[in-house]
Order: structure tokens, then C-alpha cells, then sequence
């Protein structure tokens, strides 16, 4: 079977060297169809994803974007063998496919996230507790005392991440959260921003000002990456959906 | 958690699991029916399955700091106003409310389990702040479930 990473130019570079999912991984390369090309490796009928697999496979896609913009594919698709690539991914979706190649082309998307020391982070909105030494609270207060502690912590971290989204916004052409924060054990951030690919060293400095600005908080950064949050993939309703082996197994649900 | 040593490098890939799947589970584009998803096996983390309100140990950590902070003079206590006096006042006959309401049962078993080892919990209220004896990330409470997509 063939494991489909991504979807890429014809004109893509072919990546060398570039080892794929599966024990032991084996070279990814290039199916191409008209203006498009799918990244693929061979992988056993029985292939499963495991954790590494998932590792490789944006490996795979990191490595690609060094040559042009890639659509990423959902981790595990697998298709029997390179027609059905061609004629079942590239060519079946062919339109929509360049609209969104079209749409990438140039940019990346970087990842910042952000968190603090929670001690610290309680400590500037609390300040001192009510205790003398030798006191205690009784569990009642004392949850009562960390609830309040919460709210004021929820609101710290949400002010501080308005103020780096304020800052890192203007460089970025789109940007998105990666997972809803809201309750007092989440972090302060943790965002997506689409950027052109020229304006990466300015964010790189938007950055580490940041970090100076902020030095209690950990600011971590990563990129450039596939611009996955920033696909705009239209799915097609189920009943539209065409399952063409039929569920004998090869592919399908 | 400790403040790591700051780089002004950028990583180059995701180091998480979570940050993974992220990028090639959630939102990788589904080629109409020709999701095979091979994924028996792998254990993924549900991004959306949150527990918004915090543990009752999570608020009772937080109460723990707050009370560490003693060694700053009282006078320049700030952001709590008016609060350390009530509960002071309050005492004993508080009760917990709002978003508490669900686990005040977890309270008492975590009341009882403090009473256990009482001694402990007075140490370390002594005199000065120390590093939370947990992260936020040990007990954040992200539920992981294992998924079989396939038919």
C-alpha cells in the first residue's frame, strides 16, 4: 500500500533521503498527476500508525515545505497503490486541490506558546495568603481562597495573552488558537499564526522582544511549519462521498 | 515548573504528542471517502475533552501558594482585598460554592486525606515560599482515551 503524506506541486523537488513512516521507514517520493504530485511511502497491508509514524509524517511534510507549499493529509490514509493516488486523490480533487495550493503558496505557519511559572504567576495576583505561622485554613476556605486565586490567575493570563497576540498580529496574514483555554490549569497561549514566508525574520524578532519583555513567562516558538490550520478545505457531505473498492477491505471505511 | 533557560531559537517541529496530531490528525485534509485510518494502536490525545473547572487539589494548591507568600509585610498585601479578613471571619462555617458545587464530595475525601497527614502540610507552610510540589502539567487533567477508527 502507499501511506499519503501531503500534496505538493508536480514541479516539487523530489526529497532526498527522506525516510517515511512505518518499521523499518522506507524513502518517500513523488506520485505526480497533471499539475499536482502526493507525497507517498510504501508501507505493509497490516500497516499501522503508532506513535512515531505520526512523528514522521510531519517530519515528512517539514521537510517538504523547504521546496513549496504542501497540503497536509490526515495522518493514516493509505491508498493501494499509485493509480489510485493519482486518480483518487490528485485527479478526483484536482480543483480544489490547487485552489488551496494556490492559497499557501509562500507562507508557513509558526506556533508560540506561552506559560508561566504558576507560583509566580499567583504570587503577582494574590500577594500574601491570610495565614500567620502555625495557622491553618480549614478545607472549606481554603478551596473557597483558591477559587478566587483562579479567577484573578484565569484573567492574568488572559490579559497577557492579548498582549502578545496585540504583538505578534500585525505581522501575521492569519492567525488562530490551538485549543481552547479558559480554566485556571491551562496555559497562558498556545496560538497559530499564518505568516508569509518573507516576513519570518520579523517575527523572529517580534519574539525575542517578547521574551524579554515577558522574561517570567516561557515562550516557546516553533515553525516554520505546513499551514495546517490555515487549510481551507471544503468536505464533502457523507452522502456524496464515493467509496470506490466497494468496502472489500482495500480502502474505505 | 521551573523558567527555563530562554533561546531565541525556534524549534524546528513539534516536540508533543498532542502538538503532533495537532497538525496531521485534526486538521490534515480528508480526501472524501479515502480515509483508511490505520490508527489501532496508537493512543490520541482528544483535544476537546477538557475539564474546564479545575480539581479541588488544584484550588487548594492555589490557596497553598497564596499562603506562602508571607514574606512580604502584610501592609503590602494587594489583589485579594478585603478577602483574607473575610475568610478570617467566615472561618469554619464557609462553604463552597459555584463551580465547586459539583466536587464537594472530592472536598471532603480530600479533606480527609489532608487530615492524614497533617503534619506534612504544616512543614511546609513554614517560613517561606518553595517550589509547588507539583506542576500545573501533572495534574492537568486532559483526558487521553484509546480510538479505534477503523470498521
Amino acid at each position: 500500500m502507499r501511506y499519503v503524506y501531503g500534496v505538493v506541486r508536480a514541479e516539487h523537488p523530489p526529497a532526498a533521503e527522506l525516510k517515511g513512516v512505518g518499521s523499518p521507514p522506507v524513502d518517500v517520493r513523488l506520485v505526480q498527476s497533471g499539475p499536482l504530485a502526493a507525497a507517498v511511502s510504501d508501507v505493509d497491508d497490516d500497516f499501522l500508525v503508532e506513535e512515531n509514524d505520526a512523528r514522521a509524517h510531519v517530519h515528512v511534510l517539514i521537510a517538504l515545505l523547504a521546496g513549496g507549499p504542501v497540503i497536509p493529509i490526515r495522518l493514516g490514509t493509505v491508498a493501494p497503490d499509485d493509480d489510485a493516488v493519482r486518480g483518487e486523490v490528485l485527479d478526483a480533487a484536482r480543483d480544489d486541490l490547487l485552489a488551496c495550493i494556490e492559497a499557501l503558496d509562500g507562507k508557513v505557519e509558526l506556533h508560540v506558546d506561552v506559560d508561566d511559572n504558576e507560583a509566580e504567576a499567583i504570587a503577582a495576583v494574590a500577594g500574601p495568603g491570610p495565614l500567620r505561622p502555625g495557622e491553618a485554613l480549614d478545607v472549606s476556605s481554603a478551596l473557597e481562597l483558591g477559587q478566587r486565586v483562579a479567577v484573578l490567575l484565569v484573567e492574568h493570563r488572559q490579559q497577557l495573552a492579548d498582549e502578545i497576540i496585540a504583538k505578534l498580529r500585525p505581522i501575521a496574514i492569519r492567525d488562530a488558537p490551538r485549543s481552547v483555554i479558559e480554566g485556571p490549569e491551562d496555559p497562558v497561549l498556545r496560538w497559530a499564526f499564518l505568516i508569509s514566508g518573507n516576513d519570518l525574520a520579523i517575527f523572529d524578532e517580534a519574539v525575542v522582544s517578547l521574551r524579554t519583555a515577558y522574561p517570567n513567562l516561557v515562550i516557546r516558538y516553533v515553525g516554520p511549519l505546513p499551514a495546517a490550520h490555515f487549510v481551507d478545505w471544503r468536505a464533502k457531505p457523507e452522502d456524496e462521498r464515493v467509496d470506490t473498492f466497494q468496502g472489500n477491505g482495500s480502502w474505505g471505511w | 515548573m521551573t523558567v527555563a533557560t530562554q533561546s531565541v531559537n525556534r524549534a524546528p517541529r513539534p516536540s508533543g504528542l498532542a502538538d503532533v496530531l495537532d497538525l496531521v490528525l485534526d486538521k490534515g485534509i480528508v480526501i472524501d471517502a479515502y480515509v483508511r485510518l490505520a490508527l489501532v494502536g496508537i493512543e490520541i490525545l482528544t483535544l476537546d475533552a477538557r475539564v474546564v473547572i479545575a480539581s479541588v487539589d488544584t484550588y487548594l494548591r492555589f490557596a497553598e501558594a497564596v499562603n506562602r507568600l508571607d514574606l512580604q509585610p502584610r501592609e503590602q498585601a494587594a489583589g485579594l482585598p478585603g478577602l483574607m479578613n473575610e475568610l478570617q471571619e467566615k472561618g469554619a462555617r464557609s462553604k463552597t460554592r459555584g463551580a465547586l458545587a459539583g466536587v464537594t464530595e472530592g472536598a471532603k475525601e480530600f479533606a480527609s486525606s489532608l487530615r492524614g497527614d497533617d503534619d506534612d502540610e504544616e512543614e511546609d507552610r513554614q517560613p517561606a515560599r518553595r517550589a509547588p510540589a507539583r506542576s500545573r502539567r501533572a495534574t492537568s487533567t486532559r483526558r487521553t482515551r484509546s480510538q479505534a477508527e477503523e470498521s
